[in-house]
């Protein structure tokens, strides 16, 4: 064991505070080092010398004091504890009172700025295509759309008459399914309708670009109107129709235009119309062909013209399906976008700083500051009470400490 | 070989040493249970007695923790607040350890509120009955202890009184002062340290053991 260690045990050792294994090698130690056991004397010395020294003995008359303090501070001590809770307390409402001034506007800014980037996460999202779209709806469509048989169809005819001669009118339709599925899934119409409403810098720049992305998207302008102000146009609209596959990316294009104010997009789905319809020309096409062949077997005159009144009833309903048939797969293969564009408002450049701006900009700052004391002041007295009475208390204790002493 | 202050030392043989015995305040204890809970009931006689038990031992470690300007006054205040906690006295200590424990704490506090007061220990280790031969020898040694003493920082001081003056234990002194046992031992050990170097001359002239 080293002498340094030994030295700082000395003590401990003397006085009998070691454990069995410290003290025996503090003894063993000891037993070999001459230089610890002087210190260990002098240690000794040292105790012995401090533990000579007798206790005071209290003065007289302080006995007499303690009783009489016990009797007159008894009051003071229990108000001083009774008062205790009433500082934790107060300190306690201190403590909330700032906790919840300082946290709650975080709190509140924090939620503005979600619901600010909530918004805007919104717009952009109506920025974007719409993602509802008919999965037939694609590339693809406009090569399905063109492969589409046409209501005259020459296939549909010969199907028809060989039905019509086999003498089942009512079994015109055609008998292989893959045929109709394939009609249905290429006959998915849906008339697609775009309002779109820009606010842009330039309305002649945007009008011109407007016009360049409908040619590009191998579309067209049907109408426009534009209003003048001051010599140039600064808003109009136009309506412009599309190609049903290019209809996603034309109103993407037309939107980065400018700043969209707001866009609506509708799509109504006129598959059900376009198949009844498409039923219903069969329907009648296989009619007419049996008037025909009556007529081909009339023999009396009479029987002639009512045949031929049946037929030309017939062939109106025919007109008229074809007509409807064709304005659906006409306006479904051509989708329309209604395009409103206005001209930002020029605003108004500053005024140069002058002196007379600088005063009305100190002024104007004077005032807030001015505005922001005062609501300090009015935060201060409101809360006054759980400020007001800690500090009281501790004046009044303190007087009242001062005027015992 | 006895070391006055209450403690009977037996000194072993060989190169053991001293095991100091249980201090004489801690054998009536059982009577001091009863003593206490004679007070809390309300009896002045068992009240009156506590307070003669402890108020010369209160008196001396405030006298040697304040200085002795102050000591009438932190003792009165000690005596009282001691007073005034009888009733939350739950008796795991002896009445003295508790009477020391808060004699200590309104000794803290008062160093707080007021400027440190260098401590004088000469009045402790004056002996008129020397031998007036060396009697000069002997008053020099006792004052270089005593300001060997007053040098000492406050805390290993404060260690230094409680155990070697008023007697206290290791495991005492450390419920007075709220400390690990260990932070006793290592104070004592340091403040040992220091008075040895402080000594060092006057202890290798080795006279003063009786």
């Amino acid at each position: 064991m080293k002498c340094e260690r030994v030295r700082d045990e000395i003590k401990a050792y003397i006085d009998g505070e070691l454990g069995l294994i410290a003290r025996l090698r503090v003894t063993c130690h000891l037993a070999r080092c001459r230089q610890c056991r002087e210190v260990e004397e002098t240690t000794m010395d040292i105790t012995r010398r401090l533990n000579q020294v007798e206790q005071n003995a209290a003065p007289a008359g302080l006995r007499e004091k303690v009783m009489a303090g016990v009797g007159n501070r008894g009051q003071g001590t229990g108000n001083r504890r009774r008062l205790r809770p009433v500082f934790e307390i107060a300190g306690g409402l201190v403590v909330v009172v700032l906790v919840v001034a300082v946290v709650y506007p975080l709190f509140t800014t924090a939620k503005q700025s979600a619901h600010r980037s909530s918004e805007l996460a919104q717009e952009r999202l109506r920025s974007l295509p719409v993602a509802a779209k008919p999965a037939t709806v694609d590339g693809d469509y406009d090569a399905r759309v063109k492969g589409f048989p046409s209501p005259l169809s020459p296939v549909e005819d010969k199907t028809i008459a060989r039905r019509a001669d086999e003498g089942s009118a009512y079994n015109s339709l055609p008998k292989s399914k893959n045929e109709s599925l394939g009609q249905l899934q290429s006959g998915l119409q849906i008339i697609r309708t775009a309002d779109l409403t820009l606010q842009v810098k330039s309305f002649q720049k945007a009008y011109d670009r407007a016009v360049s992305i409908c040619g590009s998207v191998g579309g067209y302008v049907t109408n426009s109107s534009a209003e003048t102000e001051e010599k140039t146009p600064t808003s109009g609209t136009m309506v412009i129709r599309v190609p049903v596959g290019s209809f996603d990316r034309a109103v993407k294009r037309l939107s980065d235009l400018g700043v969209v104010k707001s866009r609506n997009v509708n799509g109504e789905d006129v598959t059900g119309e376009v198949v009844d319809l498409q039923s219903r020309l069969r329907n009648k096409r296989a009619e007419e062909q049996q008037y025909l062949d009556i007529m081909n077997r009339a023999k009396r005159v009479m029987d002639v013209v009512t045949v031929s009144n049946e037929l030309y009833r017939v062939r109106g309903e025919i007109e008229e399906a074809e007509g409807r048939l064709k304005y659906l797969k006409s306006s479904a293969a051509m989708s329309t976008i209604n395009l409103n564009m206005n001209e930002k408002e020029k605003v108004k450049p500053a005024p140069t700083s002058s002196i007379g701006g600088a005063l009305k900009n100190a002024g104007a700052s004077l005032v807030r500051t001015a505005n922001g004391l005062a609501i300090i002041l009015v935060w201060l007295g409101v809360y006054s009470p759980f400020w007001l009475l800690p500090i009281g208390i501790v004046i009044y204790m303190r007087k009242r400490t001062a005027a015992q002493s | 070989m006895e070391l006055g202050n209450g403690r009977d030392i037996t000194l072993l043989q060989g190169p053991f040493v001293a095991v100091p015995s249980v201090p004489t305040y801690m054998a009536d204890y059982a009577s001091e249970r009863k003593l206490v809970k004679a007070a809390k009931d309300g009896n002045r006689d068992a009240f009156e007695r506590i307070l003669d038990i402890c108020q010369d031992k209160v008196y001396s470690l405030v006298r040697r923790m304040v200085g002795a300007g102050d000591a009438e006054d932190v003792a009165q205040e000690a005596l009282i607040e001691l007073c005034k906690s009888i009733t939350s006295f739950q008796g795991r200590s002896s009445i003295s350890t508790w009477a020391y424990r808060i004699a200590v704490n309104v000794c803290l506090e008062h160093r707080r509120r007021n400027r440190p007061e260098v401590v004088s220990f000469d009045e402790d280790f004056a002996d008129p009955a020397d031998d007036p031969s060396d009697a000069a020898v002997k008053t020099e040694l006792r004052s270089d202890v005593a300001s060997a003493i007053s040098t000492l920082p406050e805390f290993q001081r404060d260690v230094v009184v409680l155990h070697e003056m008023q007697g206290l234990t290791y495991q005492e002194c450390a419920e007075v002062l709220g400390c690990p046992v260990g932070t006793v031992k290592s104070r004592l050990a340091n403040a040992f340290v220091k008075l040895r170097e402080m000594l060092k001359e006057h202890a290798s002239e080795g006279g003063l053991v009786k």
